[in-house]
């Protein structure tokens, strides 16, 4: 075996390794979930000897599982699909039109960026209250698209900014507005950076539960981590409540992303290579 | 004929009208509480259901907010003039919101207060007005496997420290794991309370008229664990890594250590778990009685901006009722906050009941707003670092508690 075969033999090794390290946690998760109070009683480290599947019969019966994954679905959908489209449509003139003026919008979006979340909370409640919007869909749709667009211009204003801009004299050439040029030119190559942003937003969205258990009041509006969040004590955790909770909150995001596994990687990677 | 139907037709719409009527005047009552979900239930959905077949004209919405997200999620609700009309609270919530007038006065004319603990009633009143219907006085002491310690020849729950430095080599020799004594809870309980045994007021420590660092009380009772360390009642350096609320009670649970500091409310649980032979007793001391360390932790409030004040006020007081009350004793294994109230506590907890009765109960300082609340994370904190350096000196830990209640007051 020559040296660079070893060495990367070696990469591989210690890639997989990692990639161990950093399943564990899941991996103990739906172990814990597949065993029986006692079995982890006994064995608090140990793996099942059968699969158990009574916690998740018992969760399922306590969570309103299906409506909160529906509510859950329909709320980080609109809220990506609101963030990208606003944060874009924002971030174009911020990055094309350089002056003291666009870089105090930058400033100001950056400040957004930097505000602690507890800062936010009550003036958020406050104005949401005064538009009627508490325990509304449309009302957390709304936070969560405040929230997560500083983010999205943020994002949005660099890679725009790298984008040449011979494309856009092209196009006006053309007689394209600049409405036209941003729909027709900008929008369709910031594919990449939409997959990307997408990720934090969706994951963003899909596992707080501050902002629904602020704004939200009904049951049949609750997200889905607040019905898992009902199996966490406050002065102790029940394996066999909490994990298959846990595992059942996660999952729908799981299967999203391995349906959409190759369009994220390839929107993701798209780009990188010139 | 014509009568009958004209009658008939009558009946309906008076039903109709009166059953409108009843719907009309049937209030919702917005509930928060940090108890009464899958993990802690607390009883309080079959209170709840109970409350409202008795008070059919009120239905009851019960909302899940952990304590911890109740200093987040709460206060923008009361500021925004949309809180819930009755919230479970805790005295360092009451002391908080209570002063920024957004809880209702109680009344300590009501017929509960005139039943309070007396131990409980300065606590609990603030110039004349109570902001807290008390639920609950639960017990913190030690967990103890009573089989594993008769595998080491011990008949007994340890008492005193004499009692624990012997349990702990004889269990230690019989190859058994004396003590789970966690940096982040069991390890301050037991500080906590063998220190305020010792020393005169909790409250002048909290106020910073005393000093931690020259109490004679908690430098001996720092060193009290320096003893235990050297009796091989625990692994200092292990015991700092392991969680109080997961990993701690799962081992304790197994069956591989065979005490433990924790709460009552663990009892339910571990009641539940197969062969477990186990004992709830008092924290050693160097009192014969051993240490009740009691906390006063949950109640009811009302709030100040509460649509439904009547309403709130009949949810409140159907938990005043002994009977209804009990049903929440059981599930906490709990103390009832009201004289001659009966306990919830089974009979494995009657070494605490005992140490009770004998005078060795002390209120948690931190629930009674003794000691300011930032201090109960530093002494964790700070004992957890011990664990991990026992060559500190007590200076060295206590110190940092001198500066925080200077920081809180």
């Amino acid at each position: 075996m020559t040296l660079p075969r070893i060495a990367s033999f070696a990469a591989q090794a210690a890639m997989v390794c990692i990639v161990l390290v950093m399943l564990t946690p899941v991996f103990y998760m739906i172990a814990m979930s597949l065993r029986t109070a006692a079995e982890i009683v006994e064995q608090p480290l140990g793996l099942p000897d059968r699969l158990y599947f009574g916690n998740y019969v018992n969760a399922l019966s306590q969570m309103a599982y299906l409506r909160s994954v529906v509510n859950s679905i329909g709320i980080t959908l609109a809220v990506t699909v609101l963030v990208a489209f606003l944060g874009s449509m924002a971030a174009y003139p911020l990055a094309r039109r350089t002056n003291r003026f666009t870089r105090l919008v930058i400033m100001l979006v950056a400040l957004g960026l930097a505000t602690p979340p507890f800062v936010t909370i009550t003036p958020i409640y406050v104005i949401f209250r005064n538009l009627g919007l508490l325990d509304s869909y449309l009302g957390i749709i709304l936070a969560f698209t405040a929230l997560n667009l500083p983010l999205a211009v943020f994002f949005y204003t660099s890679f725009i900014g790298a984008i040449p801009k011979e494309l856009e004299e092209a196009a006006r050439l053309d007689n394209c507005n600049d409405w036209q040029i941003y729909w027709y030119i900008i929008r369709p190559l910031l594919g990449p950076a939409t997959a990307t942003l997408s990720l934090f937003v969706t994951l963003m969205v899909w596992n707080d539960f501050t902002y629904p258990l602020l704004l939200l009041t009904s049951p049949e509006k609750f997200t889905v981590m607040i019905s898992v969040y009902r199996f966490l004590g406050n002065l102790n955790v029940q394996p066999d409540q909490l994990f298959p909770a846990a595992v059942l909150g996660s999952l729908p995001l799981l299967v999203l992303f391995v349906i959409f596994q190759r369009r994220i990687v390839a929107g993701v990677t798209a780009g990188a290579v010139k | 004929m014509r009568r009958i139907k004209r009658a008939f037709f009558g009946a309906a719409v008076s039903g109709m009208v009166l059953g409108h009527a009843a719907v009309a005047q049937s209030v919702t009552l917005d509930v928060t509480a940090w108890k009464g979900n899958e993990a802690e239930p607390a009883g309080l959905p079959d209170l709840i259901a109970d409350f409202e077949a008795a008070n059919p004209d009120i239905d009851v919405e019960l909302s899940y907010i952990s304590r911890l997200d109740t200093d987040v999620v709460l206060p923008p609700r009361l500021q925004g003039n949309n809180a819930p009309d009755v919230m479970m609270t805790d005295m360092p919530l009451v002391d908080i919101w209570a002063g920024a007038g957004l809880l209702a006065d109680l009344g300590t004319g009501s017929e509960w207060y005139g039943r309070l603990e007396p131990s409980l009633v300065p606590s609990v009143t603030s110039d004349g007005a109570i902001y807290i219907m008390p639920l609950e006085v639960i017990g913190m002491g030690n967990f103890v496997n009573m089989d594993l310690l008769a595998q080491a020849g011990i008949n007994k729950a340890p008492t005193t420290i004499n009692e624990l430095h012997a349990a702990c080599r004889m269990l230690d020799a019989a190859g058994i794991r004396p003590m789970i004594f966690t940096g982040g809870f069991s390890a301050p309980l037991f500080v906590i309370a063998n220190g305020l045994e010792q020393t005169d007021s909790a409250r002048a420590l909290g106020l910073a008229e005393k000093s931690f660092t020259e109490s004679d009380g908690f430098n001996a009772s720092v060193d009290l664990v320096r003893g235990l360390i050297d009796s091989k009642c625990l692994d200092p350096q292990e015991q700092a890594g392991l969680d109080p609320w997961s990993t701690a009670l799962t081992e304790f649970k197994a069956g591989n250590f065979a005490m433990m500091p924790q709460g009552a409310w663990n009892i339910g649980d571990f009641s539940g778990v197969e062969g477990l032979n186990f004992a709830f007793a008092p924290i050693p001391s160097n009192k014969a009685s051993g240490v009740a360390l009691d906390l006063f932790g949950i109640g009811w409030s009302i709030s100040a901006q509460t649509a439904h004040p009547e309403e709130a006020r009949r949810f409140v007081e159907f938990f005043a009722e002994a009977a209804n009350l009990q049903k929440m004793l059981d599930a906490e294994s709990a103390y009832s906050p009201f004289q001659g109230g009966a306990s919830g506590t089974p009979d494995l907890a009657a070494p605490y009941d005992q140490a009770r009765v004998d005078g060795g109960v002390i209120m948690y300082p931190f629930a009674v707003l003794d000691w300011p609340k930032p201090l109960e994370r530093e002494i964790w904190d700070s004992l957890t670092g011990f664990l991990l350096d026992t060559e500190k000196s007590n200076e060295a830990v206590l110190e940092r508690w001198d500066e925080v209640v200077e920081d809180a007051l």
